[in-house]
């Protein structure tokens, strides 16, 4: 005993047992795939469905009640294999301009033929006509810097876009190109789909569980894709004006070092974008060239890419591909080797030092410490802010500001005694040595008042050559320093009994005792 | 290169020609021109058959009529239009110049 189902061709109607109905689907199936939902091929398939409704009458009779599978044989051997079908389509008619009767659209397939994993990249590659290297690089640069987005991405198409079986598939899958006037039409087609699943879905009321539940997920993939094709035309738009935006951005703070414009305005890019500070010689030029090509390249292709998924135009993708790539490494080598060479102007490290100066007399036991703000300048205006160095930009000129470290031990004699440690690097050690003696820094004392400069400057026009200032305070033993709030900061480590941390040391004196430097009770 | 390939591409092209010629002397459906096919011995399958009719059609060359029918659903009852007849004189011209061309070379 089989199980029949009702169906209806044509407008009649016909009894059908289950072998029959699963090989007439496919059937159907694969002929309406092929001539897909535009008009002309809606006709073709009417005609073809009305034909084959006459075959069944001509074959049921009061013996025969039901369509079997052997009837679907013969149908298929009178109507023809589906391939022998497509044999006779014309090739050329795709080529006509004007008013196109395509019927071989280019429908978002998986290719199972070329896949590393679901076949997703090389699918979207045939669909878009980008090379399936560029897609990949696109999901792995997405995963690396969009906090793993892509890979939900590739998981939700792996599910979403089914996967090109037949052949009639494949060739849809790179069917006719796909431009801004076909992308209205094959919305169109997409939504039809949509619709056309739909309604079916809507006839199969009943016990067909089984069926219904295909239909279901044929019919949510149906309009999914819909959804994706139409975020795609708009991540198409969104690429080519975020790396535009992002590009124009960019070369403008080469020349502002502030930007203005775009969704980096305001912010401050640190010392690559000012090479002349570092470097000398050609290798500026040098290095500034390899980080345009670093950054910018990357920023063109997002807009080349954003370009390609909207209009439709012929591109050699391997050879742009392999250029931009040449041209980044070759900005990556640029960098990197003009780094290289500049690190010999690092190499040796040089110390001076001044002499040891002891300060004057003055009445009562305890030195004040204060510290000077010796050269006025707001943060806007710094434009490098590393560790401890500043440069910034005042009357037009680039000065190199640095924060001095100051220690504080006990004195071998009775006085006060300040010493002033220079350091600095240099390509051989009398280089550096004298780079060490160009840093100026200066303080005073006022009686019994220590004011120190918050900042040693370079000689306008110096390099920095990681340039240090240490000042080691002596403070002889029974009398006591008083370190402003402000001074804090510039403590390196001063050793006390208590082993209060610098930042905790400001604001309060402290007596130089045998043991070391304790904090006084007033 | 499979033989049945270059038989297939052959055949494509002389369809066409084919089915405005029987149309051309009497209206017919498509079961007609098949049964004509098959006399003239040339090997098709009926849903070749159908795809071709549409575009013929919507290129002009063709116009139908429903005709109601006892065996099932409407029929269309095809027939040739003026720019079809003119269309296929223009085949006979060519097909004659391949047939001498062809034999020339074979010759």
């Amino acid at each position: 005993m089989k199980k029949t189902f009702t169906i209806n061709i044509s407008g009649s109607i016909f009894h059908i047992d289950e072998d029959a109905y699963e090989k007439l689907q496919v059937y159907l199936r694969s002929i309406n795939a092929h001539y897909g939902a535009s008009e002309e091929g809606r006709e073709i398939i009417a005609d073809i469905e009305s034909r084959i409704s006459e075959i069944f009458n001509e074959k049921l009779s009061s013996k025969d009640q039901v369509v079997t599978e052997s009837m679907i044989d013969e149908v298929i051997t009178i109507m023809g294999k589906p391939e022998e079908i497509f044999e006779t389509d014309n090739e050329e008619e795709e080529v006509v301009s004007g008013t196109k009767r395509s019927y071989r659209r280019r429908r978002l397939f998986r290719d199972p033929d070329h896949r590393v994993f679901g076949g997703v990249a090389s699918g979207l590659s045939a669909y878009f006509g980008i090379d399936v290297v560029v897609i990949r690089l696109i999901f792995v640069l997405l995963f690396v810097f969009g906090y793993g987005f892509s890979f939900l991405l590739y998981i939700i198409l792996w599910i979403v876009v089914p996967k090109a079986t037949t052949t009639a598939q494949k060739l849809e899958m790179k069917g006719e190109r796909v431009n801004i006037s076909n992308i209205e039409k094959s919305i169109k087609d997409e939504y039809q789909e949509v619709k056309k699943n739909f309604d079916n879905m809507r006839e199969k009321t009943g016990p067909q569980v089984r069926d219904g539940f295909d239909k279901g997920v044929d019919f949510a993939g149906s309009a999914l894709r819909l959804i994706l094709k139409i975020v795609l035309i708009i991540l198409g738009l969104g690429l080519i004006i975020a790396g535009f935006i992002s590009l124009l951005t960019f070369l403008g703070s080469l020349i502002f070092t502030t930007t203005v414009v775009g969704p980096f305005a305001g912010m401050h890019f640190p010392g690559a974008f000012m090479p002349d500070m570092f470097f000398t010689g050609m290798g500026i030029k040098l290095f500034s060239l390899g980080l345009m090509l670093v950054i910018g390249i990357p920023l063109i292709l997002l807009i080349f890419v954003g370009i390609k998924l909207l209009v439709k135009f012929k591109t050699n993708n391997k050879a742009i591909g392999l250029t931009a790539l040449a041209l980044w490494l070759g900005g990556i080598v640029l960098m990197i080797s003009v780094g290289l060479t500049q690190a010999k102007s690092y190499i040796s490290s040089g110390t001076t030092y001044a002499d040891t100066e002891i300060l004057d007399d003055f009445d009562g036991q305890t030195i004040y410490l204060r510290s000077e703000k010796n050269i006025d300048f707001n943060w806007h205006d710094a434009n490098v802010d590393l560790d401890g160095v500043k440069i910034i930009v005042k009357d037009d000129e680039k000065l190199v500001l640095g924060e001095p470290t100051l220690d504080i031990k006990k004195s071998s004699s009775d006085n006060f005694e300040i010493i002033m440690k220079k350091n600095s690097r240099g390509r051989t050690h009398d280089d550096a040595v004298e780079n060490a003696e160009e840093i100026k820094y200066s303080w005073k004392q006022v009686d019994s008042l220590l004011i120190l400069d918050e900042y040693f400057t370079l000689p306008v026009g110096d390099k920095w050559r990681n340039q240090k200032l240490h000042i080691i305070l002596k403070v002889p033993e029974g009398k006591a320093v008083f370190i402003d709030e402000d001074v804090d900061d510039i403590l390196d480590d001063v050793k006390n009994v208590t082993n209060t941390y610098d930042r905790d040391m400001g604001g309060k004196k402290w007596i130089m005792k045998k043991e070391g430097l304790t904090k006084s009770r007033d | 290169m499979k033989i049945e390939n270059t038989k297939a591409q052959m055949r494509k092209g002389v369809l066409e020609y084919c089915i405005l010629s029987i149309l051309s002397k009497n209206d017919a459906y498509a079961s007609d021109i098949i049964k004509k096919l098959k006399e003239a011995k040339m090997i098709v399958v009926e849903g070749t058959l159908y795809p071709l009719l549409t575009r013929l059609k919507n290129a002009g060359l063709l116009s139908y009529r429903w005709e109601e029918s006892t065996q099932g659903p409407p029929r269309k009852y095809y027939g040739i239009t003026d720019t079809g007849r003119a269309f296929l004189g223009e085949l006979d011209g060519s097909w004659q110049e391949l047939v001498d061309a062809v034999t020339t070379v074979k010759g």
